[in-house]
């Protein structure tokens, strides 16, 4: 719908404004209703933009591009202008973790307006030829190759490289980053030689930033398996799949572990969900954790599809990682199917019905499934395994027995 | 005259114009041989610009890189992830280890391992051929490659690391799933004890410390003892590994601290080496962690047994001669005695002067002990007969029995046998028993004398002082000291 509201004309500026769209930086025909600071070409930028970031920033934009009226003391400019710097720098982390995290989804489209917008700003921000350019420009490369548009990726990597080059002290975030996202570019090519060279760069900068047994360097260690693997060189695959695993595993056992801890101490302090909010706000640590979500999904579903179709299976392996699934969808809070891995994982062991009963028991009880069903899992994994003799198992369910009575006492 | 006149004008008037060249030109620089040279290295230069081909973008980040890092790239390209961890592992193992020691240690100024680079390709090529042979599930080549480097880095002087390798090899071997024989369990427990007890030699490390070093050490020794017992197990052979003058090095590392007698034993069994090892142990332990009697003799009996189950004569021997110490230390001299009739048995069997000597001595003392001096000169004079008059062990034999003397009173032959062990010493040109038998003979002669000096002082006649004078010009006349008794009967 064409309303008054929403159409400008760019013959009606005053001399000497020009504004452009905010896509694709032609003359701008359309204004966001919302904000009224940003400017489209057309309605179908003006759609896709929505979708990608604009609905989540709409009105952070405002103050950032609204004409300020002028401020007599200087203390008040700079300190407004420290403001202004402070908000943009919060709005370039946030937009990048959201066109991330769209990436992990598989959702390319919608990945390139967030990196669009995240660059405007670091361009306004730092100069054109600053480091922190790479990253958006990493996520535009991601998203164009996901969209099959290999020369525009390569453009855009090609341009990474030449920032990273000119600056001898890049962070290793971002350089193995780059390497990473480089040797993508070349696996989709077939160029597998270099690409291995570059995934190698890629783990060694990782590893001396987080350590080698960070679960940020097995994304590396992935990508070379299915090189090795798409080379038929399956006991490379291998071992390389396996360290995949226990990478994300230990990093999932972890912060599973921290959860469940708090939540613990909430019911005793009283309850606090903070759960809806955070997936909308402006906070990176939250898109952070999304990000590493969805790629823990990802490597595990794929590496979970190879496993089964193994002529061989290694069970104890098979196990492994379902219960890491489980805990990824624990964390992204999908407690269906959570329940679907925790029934398969009971199918392997003997001795399911006390759990279940005990299920049935605290159903009503959101926060405790989620604590029970953790430690079901434990138990689960931990019998299947084979390493848990049945005093332990015991022990288990007693601690388990503890507790639920305690919570319906209260 | 007129045409020679002529001639003459001729030659001073005319000048050749035909020759000079209408425009005037420096004479050319003959060039000078640097010249030539430098231009022809500067052709040369640009020459070999020309040929030279342009680097590939890897080859100019091998240029770049560190050689840690190229390694590293170099080995997770090929897939080596385990390597790399290790590697990486190890490096900062090595930072602690200097903090752990500290800026006083000699260790603190040796370059890190990152800036080593034979070293650092020595142990990646190595950790990489150990993870091939682990994925194709060869865990032998696995755990003679560790032991590889573990060898390696005993002979570059870099005992944290060894040590580590010899755990990570004795890990590999204790697991079940692996299929290894109990060979290499055996060869890598007696190794892993090696390198405990080379931790005690460390003066870093603080006294309870070394306590513990010593029995995991034990410890370790008691398992190789226990799997090789009965079974005639070699070492590897590290010929292919190493050259023939590092091989003995690691020989002459492997048997640093054993007696010297048993330091160069030509290729002995596993379960020798477990037995010269483990008795050492024991007696270590026993002498300097022991203070309970009971625990020291129980530690010195199974040293004993140790040596006794590997028929190296002279280890049982010293070891049923250590234990009759602590026996007699305990004041149960029986058995003392027991051990010490043991230790001689095997010296008289094995034709072992010094230690038949050692044992003889030994009775001896025990039955002094005991009050039966008869009995300790009968075994002395024994052995005084059989024992060759250069021997070392004579003089100790002679030693011995002039001081049993002098307990007993009997001066005079005290001092004829300190006098036999002076003269034994001398001939033997044993310099640090000289001194000690001289000062012996001295007193044994002091004794004898110090009677009848008396009694010339007691009676004090004119005869008496002029003896005691002749005597303190000439010690040597010490027959006329005694004759003061003649006299005095006489008068």
């Amino acid at each position: 719908m064409t309303t008054a509201r929403d159409t400008v004309y760019p013959l009606a500026f005053p001399k000497g404004t020009k504004f452009l769209c905010e896509l694709c930086q032609k003359p701008a025909t359309k204004i966001c209703e919302r904000c009224r600071v940003t400017y489209y070409c057309d309605n179908e930028h003006q759609h896709t933009d929505w979708f990608g970031i604009h609905e989540k920033i709409c009105q952070s934009l405002v103050p950032l591009r609204i004409s300020l009226p002028f401020l007599p003391s200087e203390e008040e400019r700079r300190k407004r202008n420290d403001d202004l710097r402070n908000k943009k720098l919060q709005l370039i982390e946030y937009t990048r973790s959201i066109a991330q995290r769209y990436l992990f989804e598989g959702d390319y489209q919608r990945a390139i307006p967030g990196a669009m917008t995240s660059l405007k700003f670091v361009i306004e921000l730092f100069g054109i030829k600053s480091v922190d350019l790479v990253p958006s420009y990493l996520i535009l490369g991601e998203a164009s190759q996901g969209l099959g548009n290999l020369s525009q990726a390569q453009e855009y990597l090609s341009q990474a490289e030449w920032t990273v080059t000119k600056s001898p002290d890049c962070p290793l975030p971002i350089l193995s980053k780059l390497y990473r996202n480089i040797a993508m570019l070349q696996i989709s090519k077939g160029d597998f030689d270099q690409a291995l060279r570059n995934l190698a760069n890629d783990i060694y900068y990782a590893s001396e930033e987080f350590g080698t047994e960070s679960f940020q360097v097995s994304g590396g260690y992935f990508l070379i398996a299915n090189i090795f693997f798409k080379q038929g060189k399956m006991d490379v695959a291998d071992s390389l799949y396996r360290q995949v695993v226990n990478m994300w595993h230990s990093h999932l056992e972890q912060v599973v572990g921290k959860k469940t801890e708090i939540s613990e101490l909430d019911t005793i302090l009283g309850k606090k969900d903070d759960d809806e909010k955070d997936s909308e706000s402006l906070d990176t640590e939250r898109s952070n954790e999304l990000a590493s979500e969805a790629e823990a999904k990802k490597v595990l579903y794929s590496i979970y599809e190879i496993r089964r179709n193994e002529t061989s299976q290694d069970i104890a392996e098979l196990t492994k990682i379902e219960h890491c699934l489980c805990m990824v969808h624990f964390l992204s809070k999908e407690y269906d199917k959570v329940r679907n891995y925790s029934d398969l994982l009971e199918s392997k062991s003997d001795l399911d019905e006390i759990i279940k009963a005990n299920l049935t028991l605290i159903e009503n009880d959101k926060d405790y499934i989620s604590n029970t069903l953790d430690l079901l899992n434990e138990i689960e994994y931990e019998s299947s395994m084979n390493l848990m003799d049945k005093c332990k198992y015991y022990g288990y369910v007693t601690e388990l027995e503890f507790e639920t009575s305690n919570l319906t006492g209260r | 005259m007129t045409s020679l006149a002529s001639k003459q004008n001729s030659f001073v008037g005319k000048i050749k114009e035909t020759n000079l060249p209408t425009k005037w030109i420096a004479p050319k620089k003959p060039p000078f041989r640097e010249d030539i040279l430098q231009d022809k290295i500067s052709k040369e230069k640009t020459l070999n610009h020309h040929r030279q081909q342009l680097l590939d973008r890897y080859e100019k980040e091998k240029l770049k890189n560190t050689f840690k890092k190229q390694l590293c790239v170099e080995m997770l390209k090929d897939g080596y992830h385990k390597s790399f961890r290790e590697l990486d592992f190890i490096l900062k193992l090595q930072i602690q280890d200097r903090y752990r020691v500290g800026s006083e240690h000699p260790v603190w100024d040796r370059p890190l391992l990152d800036n080593e680079h034979e070293k650092l390709e020595y142990l990646c090529n190595k950790l990489t051929d150990a993870e091939s042979s682990e994925r194709t599930n060869e865990f032998k080549k696995v755990y003679i490659n560790y032991s590889d480097l573990a060898n390696y880095f005993l002979l570059k002087d870099d005992p944290w690391l060894s040590d580590y390798f010899f755990e990570k090899c004795l890990n590999i071997v204790q697991d079940k799933s692996h299929n290894l024989d109990d060979q290499f369990l055996a060869e890598a427990h007696s190794n892993l004890g090696l390198a405990h007890e080379r931790q005690t030699t460390d003066y870093t490390a603080k006294s309870e410390k070394v306590r513990e070093s010593y029995l995991n050490a034990m410890e370790h020794f008691q398992e190789c003892y226990n799997l090789s017992n009965g079974k005639d197990w070699f070492f590897l052979n590290r010929s292919k590994a190493f050259t023939k003058n590092q091989v003995e090095n690691l020989h002459k590392i492997r048997y640093q601290y054993a007696e010297d007698h048993l330091k160069n034993l030509e290729s002995p069994t596993i379960f020798v080496d477990a037995c010269i090892h483990l008795q050492r142990i024991f007696r270590i332990i026993a002498d300097r962690y022991s203070p309970i009697a009971q625990e020291k003799i129980d530690l010195l009996t199974k040293a004993y047994q140790v040596c006794k189950s590997s028929f190296i004569g002279s280890l049982e021997g010293h070891a049923s001669f250590l234990l009759g110490d602590a026996y007699t230390e305990n004041k149960d001299l029986d058995t003392a005695l027991a051990c010490y009739k043991n230790y001689f048995d095997i010296s008289k069997r094995d034709k072992d002067e010094e230690n038949f000597g050692i044992a003889s001595e030994a009775i001896a003392k025990c039955h002094e002990k005991m009050g039966q001096i008869d009995k300790s000169i009968e075994y002395l004079e024994k052995y005084l007969k059989d024992a060759k008059k250069m021997d070392k062990q004579f003089s100790r034999a002679c030693n011995c029995l002039a001081n049993i003397y002098n307990a007993m009173g009997k001066y005079e032959q005290a001092a004829a046998y300190s006098k036999k062990a002076f003269d034994n010493s001398r001939q033997l040109n044993l310099n640090d028993q000289l001194e000690n038998n001289r000062v012996l003979v001295g007193l044994a002669k002091a004794h004898a004398n110090l009677k009848y000096f008396n009694m010339n002082v007691e009676i004090a006649s004119r005869k008496t002082i002029t003896n005691i004078l002749t005597w303190k010009y000439e010690p040597e006349l010490e027959e006329v000291l005694k004759d003061v008794q003649d006299d005095q009967k006489i008068e």
